[in-house]
């Protein structure tokens, strides 16, 4: 599905990226590690085309991305829910949901299947986006996310400052899209999550990666992880 | 019928039997602050909506006034002809200018739309053969008829520049709260998020920034001919400002805000300077009394306390 092929970045001087290669498959999550400054987010911009990257290859399918503008890349099915969640603050739950229908032409069919997916939402279809709660947030990101009918699903610290309940329920619907056969490319840095959900880790350090594991070497290694993020 | 349709209705009716109710004076007044509510709220859609800061509406509001004015002027062309030409012109103006200013973002893009306006205020003084320069023309009495009805009497006057404020309400109310008018508040609100989202984000600005640049021209098309005068003063720099004005006092990304703004604004100009000569000074004082008390303005502030429904 998604193949990344030694990509190398820069915010104007500064290397960002040197040398990122990873995989994502359909119906896999595939986890981005590192310590906090490594490049995950990077790594996710460079994806959806906010960063152009200076040299190797991003292809979706075979095709490539990194020569597609941002939005061109959205129409490919690329969902991309950022860190800090950036939602449509003045617009109700309803308008950004059909906002993020419109942007490929879906309908009704998809706005009820992401309801269904957070059935929290439907109960607050007028209220402001800006006056709900941390985790209603994280919530309709996602379920904007998800209206593009993504292929693949970049998610960037979905859980993060949450409570536990919220937790549970975000960790439920990235476990459902992937039985749903996203590929899902999760940035995490709770230890619990990426033991339980991850079918790879891409662990990176400064800007490159050095080391891709399978979710079952992960589990059964688990000081691996402490020794990538020094938690 | 929505709370907003029919709140827009209620303004239309109301200004419609305002001409009845008040002294001749004050029906004169609303006849031009209906006008500049047209450029305001051509402004409104670009700044309050989209998120466009633009400094150089001034050449939209000039490219109508000069594109009826001359016309009419020097062709002869009547005046449904010469608003079809008002209406091209601003939205030729706009396109073009937006298809360069929008490479650039914030600051730069205020300074690159004033930049455009200059231009646009020494283009009219430089062909001062035709366009008389700052003293201006004044359009022929006769000419400025449309559909039988006389444009130089008090009523007609005014319902001329009510039927237009009100098709541009209708108009404006419809788009902002179409999926057209809700993306662009998503740009304003976030424009990478828009991208994700799959949005061409330069198109719809360009879109919006054209939509609005014509508004702005029906607006000084309006003016020219409901006024009778065309000038280079209406082209300059504080033609610019004015609309900014009027859409933060009366509430940036509410539709009857530039109403209000604008009729805030005037009405503060003309008593202050029955008050006193230093008239400015106290509409300064005022002014900045309400960006302290009211920094959404008047609209905005209401809606974000009491009546959240308000388009």
């Amino acid at each position: 599905m998604l193949e990344i092929s030694d990509i190398h970045a820069s915010y104007g001087r500064v290397k960002t990226l040197s040398g990122v290669s990873l995989s994502a498959k359909a119906g896999e999550i595939t986890c981005l590690l590192g310590r906090n400054g490594a490049g995950k987010t990077t790594v996710m911009r460079t994806i959806t085309g906010l960063l152009a990257i200076s040299a190797g290859s991003i292809t979706l399918e075979g095709q490539p991305l990194h020569t597609l503008p941002p939005e061109q890349i959205a129409r490919q099915r690329v969902g991309y829910i950022p860190q800090g969640r950036r939602l449509f603050a003045e617009l109700s739950v309803s308008e950004n949901i059909e906002i993020g229908l419109l942007a490929c032409g879906e309908g009704r069919e998809t706005r009820d299947w992401v309801l269904d997916i957070f059935p929290r939402l439907r109960e607050r279809l007028t209220q402001r986006a800006e006056t709900l709660s941390g985790g209603e947030q994280q919530m309709l990101a996602t379920a904007r996310a998800l209206c593009l009918r993504p292929k693949l699903l970049l998610l960037d610290e979905p859980t993060e400052g949450l409570q536990p309940s919220m937790i549970a329920q975000i960790r439920d619907v990235v476990l459902r899209m992937k039985a749903e056969g996203l590929a899902v490319l999760l940035v995490e840095q709770r230890m619990e999550a990426i033991l339980t959900m991850a079918d790879h880790a891409v662990f990176i350090e400064n800007g490159a990666s050095i080391e891709t594991l399978r979710g079952d070497a992960l589990r059964a290694a688990p000081e691996t992880l402490t020794r990538h993020l020094g938690v | 019928m929505d709370r907003a349709l029919t709140l827009h209705l209620a303004i239309i009716a109301a200004l419609a039997l305002a001409f009845f109710i008040l002294p001749a004076y004050h029906a004169g007044n609303l006849a031009r602050i209906m006008v500049l509510a047209i450029y305001a709220m051509g402004y409104n859609l670009a700044f309050g909506y989209t998120g466009l800061l633009s400094l150089g509406h001034a050449l939209f509001f000039g490219a109508g006034m000069y594109g009826l004015s001359l016309s009419m002027q020097h062709l002869g062309t009547p005046t449904l002809p010469a608003l079809a030409i008002a209406l091209a012109c601003a939205a030729v103006v706009a396109g073009v200018v937006g298809a360069l200013a929008l490479r650039t973002k914030g600051v730069a893009f205020m300074i690159v739309t004033l930049m455009f306006a200059q231009a646009g205020y020494l283009v009219a003084l430089y062909f001062s053969e035709w366009t008389r320069g700052e003293e201006g023309f004044v359009l022929p009495q006769t000419m400025r008829q449309i559909a039988g009805i006389d444009l130089t009497t008090a009523m007609g006057r005014y319902f001329a520049a009510l039927v237009l404020f009100a098709i541009t309400l209708l108009i404006i109310g419809h788009i902002v709260r179409a999926p057209f008018g809700r993306t662009l508040i998503a740009i304003r609100e976030n424009e990478a998020r828009a991208t994700m989202l799959g949005y061409d984000v330069q198109r719809l600005k360009w879109i919006a920034l054209v939509i609005s640049g014509t508004i702005s021209g029906l607006a000084g098309a309006t003016y020219a001919l409901l006024f009778g005068y065309a000038g280079a003063s209406f082209a300059a720099v504080p033609y610019s400002i004015l609309p900014l004005l009027y859409v933060l006092l009366g509430g940036a990304g509410t539709t009857l805000g530039p109403l209000i703004g604008a009729a805030f604004m005037i009405y503060l100009f003309d008593l202050s300077a029955d008050i006193t000569d230093a008239y400015m000074l106290i509409a300064g004082v005022v002014l900045v009394l309400l960006t302290m008390f009211l920094p959404q303005g008047i609209l905005g502030t209401l809606r974000a306390r009491r009546f959240k429904w308000l388009p």
